[in-house]
């Protein structure tokens, strides 16, 4: 990351100062050195709780939407992916344009913190500090430092990011970054299950859905899914109630990765929260590689663009 | 005297197909059909609805999770829709949920969107028959199961 | 000299065991550990840290059927209640064993709860005690432990030779009927340490710290998930609704969440807890407060430290506990 605590620190204080902003949604330290947590400031003394490091996993754009009747501008700290859920709430309308302050940070990745601790062998009471380092972390420990490559500890959505640089800001803090050296094929894995016969993939999600137990933390982390009342709460039409069965939970999973068709950004954060680890992401870009494909469009890039499902063209062949 | 099992008895599968037909086409297409007296399959349940455009995804998946073999949604032709842009519509939603419907595991034949004008009486038969012939090749919906 | 069993005998013994009960055990489910019945022996795992979710869905399922009333001949029937195996819950720790009897209190006090009581009479415990401590675990600080024994029937404590066995009660003592058990001449290792949580006398002062602005702030970040609901071990709130099919009526009972935005929702529409620094203060005054007082015991807490992992915003119960503390004290200085 070049962009470092300190610079976001005196940035936002100044925004606070010169009167551009009234609120801010960052990051903080969390209950260990190895947990940030989202921080919600009023005023620029507080700025100084703010932090920026390979930790900040949560995409907060989805705080956005308790601050709308604040007085004054609220600022947000975004990282690349987090910046296109910015950009598909303006485009659906949950946020005006101009009651928001977006400060973006270009992001060089994020660390699993499991993944970490399993590779370098260690509590979280050990830890000191994570950097970035390049195309490694850089982790500060009691008895010194250790260099971890990136690609062994990445989050796995950062693995196949396209977008390291926010796509929209009000103000950026370090430099951009135009791609990530790992970053190869990004649908590969989505291939690879496509390319299974009808009954292995019907096998194969049964068994991954059969674990589900209908927390509804991939909804209430996504961005993309802040209906006032969700399809699974409706009781009249009643579409899904509230057994834990395979009949209801392909259902919602099915019924959750349509809805966020076209609209969900890859930022992960399904399947970061998801107890019991469905690989919800591989679901999801199923769909993010159709559109794509189909109709040229890929999300949270521009608030004007329409989202392809509210839209057509007349003489397209889709093959029907 | 046993009676057979009603399971020894019916040895062929009859597939359980759904078939939205919007009112100002396929449904009247359908109209047609019966009083041309075409021939169409008795499994076939015809629900009407005023567009195409109005079937949500959501009831063609709870369909398929309630163990449904098929479900087809029959509507105008494109540039032809009673409400100008509704199969517009369908017509690019239809088609990722039938790519979504094939990745997890459902055989893509088992959703189908189609166009039938009120005129193709003959059509709206074929197309109904061809479509249960599929499914019933295709056998029962393995998300029966799950019932 | 204690009993003992070599990991051979461990194996041999569990794989007698599957035969006669259905065994619930720790496996290895995608990238995480669950508690699932097991068809072999070897999909079992003697060396897991933490499961993902805690056993109580083997007593209290994620949702289960309470009755079901079906149209037979013009009269209304009652299924009866599948019926439930004995089984053998094997391999939990002893936070989660702790956590089992936090929950016995509620759901088997007169009267007590059908379904729940059914299944925890069918289930012998068989508990293994903890090489590790994770990071997040504070068990010692709400009267538990990593070499427990309580509340389990047998508990097993993995030494580099074997298992320590303690047989605790007849129950469990006839899972061992027939089975050698060896004597063996060795010493408890060493339990791991946990980090201590502030709790001890927290249900005391809980109540001084009920209008601080403390909890608003907090919950800003609460996104309302319920994963700390559904990890914990002994949390259990629940919905029940009733569902009319062809024919068929049934009652489910399912798993809730006091954190769920209008979990209190009343019909009128009113909400005596509409805010989330309300609804996060209800939970932590449920574990600290009121269960201690209304069933007059311990804190509904087994230091687990699943909340902790699981919370995506990094609300800590540990942290709460010490604000709590430090807030209750200020009160008491001031009074």
């Amino acid at each position: 990351m070049k962009a470092t605590s300190e610079e976001v620190k005196t940035s936002v204080k100044k925004l606070f100062e010169d009167g551009s902003i009234g609120h801010f949604i960052g990051y903080e330290m969390g209950s260990d050195s190895l947990r940030v947590t989202p921080c919600f400031l009023k005023s620029g003394q507080a700025a100084s709780r703010l932090v920026w490091n390979p930790l900040c996993a949560n995409n907060l754009s989805k705080y956005l939407l308790d601050f709308g009747k604040v007085e004054g501008k609220v600022g947000i700290m975004v990282k690349g992916c987090d910046s296109r859920s910015v950009v598909e709430l303006l485009k659906e309308h949950q946020i005006d344009r101009d009651k928001v302050f977006i400060v973006g940070v270009p992001c060089s990745g994020i660390v699993d913190r499991e993944k970490l601790l399993a590779v370098l062998g260690v509590s979280p009471g050990e830890v000191v500090a994570v950097e970035d380092d390049g195309d490694a972390f850089l982790v500060t420990i009691k008895e010194g430092t250790r260099r971890v490559k990136k690609e062994q500890v990445l989050r796995g959505e950062c693995l196949v990011c396209r977008y390291p640089t926010p796509v929209i800001y009000d103000m950026l803090i370090g430099e951009a970054v135009s791609s990530l050296p790992w970053v190869g094929d990004d649908y590969s894995s989505v291939k690879e299950l496509e390319a299974l016969s009808s009954e292995e993939k019907e096998r194969y999600w049964s068994s991954e859905l059969s674990r589900c137990i209908r927390c509804y933390a991939c909804r209430q982390s996504c961005p993309g899914c802040y209906c006032q009342q969700c399809f699974v709460d409706q009781l009249d039409p009643h579409w899904v109630g509230i057994k834990i069965a395979p009949q209801e939970n392909h259902q919602w999973n099915t019924v959750r990765a349509f809805h966020l068709m076209g609209r969900c950004i890859e930022c992960g954060e399904c399947q970061r929260v998801c107890p019991v680890k469905i690989p919800l992401m591989l679901l999801n870009r199923h769909l993010l590689r159709e559109v794509e494909s189909k109709f040229s469009f890929q999300p949270g890039l521009s608030p004007e663009t329409p989202p392809p499902l509210a839209t057509f063209k007349p003489d397209e062949d889709l093959g029907i | 005297m046993k009676l057979p099992d009603t399971k020894e008895v019916q040895t062929e599968f009859k597939p359980k197909i759904l078939a939205f037909c919007c009112n100002w086409c396929a449904y009247a297409g359908a109209d047609l059909a019966g009083v041309s007296r075409f021939q169409m399959p008795t499994n076939v349940r015809v629900i009407r609805v005023m567009c195409s455009g109005r079937v949500p995804p959501e009831l063609v998946i709870r369909a398929l999770a309630n163990g449904l073999d098929g479900v087809m949604i029959l509507g105008c032709h494109p540039g032809e829709c009673h409400y100008s842009e509704g199969n517009y519509l369908t017509r690019r939603r239809a088609h990722v949920l039938k790519r979504l419907l094939s990745y997890i595991g459902i055989e893509p034949d088992r959703f189908q969107l189609r166009w039938v004008s009120a005129a193709e009486g003959a059509k709206f038969s074929a197309v109904v028959k061809e479509a249960a012939d599929k499914i019933t090749a295709l056998g029962p919906n393995r998300w029966g199961d799950k019932r | 000299m204690k009993p003992f069993l070599s990991r051979d005998n461990l194996l041999l013994w569990l794989k007698r065991l599957l035969q006669e009960y259905t065994v619930i055990a720790p496996v290895q489910a995608w990238d995480t550990v669950l508690f699932q019945p097991v068809k072999e022996v070897e999909e079992i795992l003697l060396n897991y840290d933490v499961s993902a979710l805690s056993p109580k869905d083997v007593f209290f399922p994620t949702s289960e059927t309470l009755f079901t009333f079906e149209r037979q001949g013009g009269r209304w029937e009652a299924r009866p209640l599948p019926e439930i195996k004995k089984q053998v819950l094997f391999g939990l720790h002893p936070c989660d064993a702790h956590g089992i009897a936090l929950m016995d209190v509620p759901f088997l006090s007169p009267p007590a709860d059908l379904h729940y009581q059914r299944r925890r009479e069918a289930t012998t415990l068989v508990g293994l005690a903890c090489s590790r401590a994770r990071p997040e675990c504070f068990c010692e600080s709400v009267g538990g432990g990593p070499q427990d024994p309580s509340h389990l029937d047998v508990l097993l404590i993995p030494t580099p030779q074997g298992y320590i066995l303690q047989v605790r009660t007849a129950r469990g003592a006839a899972l061992f009927t027939g089975f050698n058990v060896e004597e063996l001449e060795i010493d408890n290792p060493p339990p791991p340490v946990t980090t201590p949580v502030p709790v001890a006398g927290i249900t005391e002062i809980a109540r001084d710290t009920f209008n601080e602005v403390f909890w608003e702030r907090l919950a800003d970040r609460c996104i309302h998930c319920n994963l700390c609901a559904y990890v914990c071990p002994c949390c259990y709130c629940f919905d029940i609704r009733d569902y009319a099919l062809k024919g068929r009526v049934e009652r489910v009972r399912s798993w809730e969440s006091c954190q769920a935005a209008g979990f209190t929702r009343l019909a009128g529409g009113y909400d005596p807890r509409p805010s989330k620094g309300a609804r996060l203060r209800q939970r932590f005054f449920h574990k600290f407060l009121y269960y201690p007082t209304q069933f007059k015991g311990q804190v509904k807490c087994t230091g687990c430290g699943r909340c902790v992992r699981a919370c995506p915003v990094n609300i800590d119960i540990r942290e709460v506990a010490s604000e709590m503390q430090r807030i209750g004290s200020r009160v008491a200085r001031a009074a």
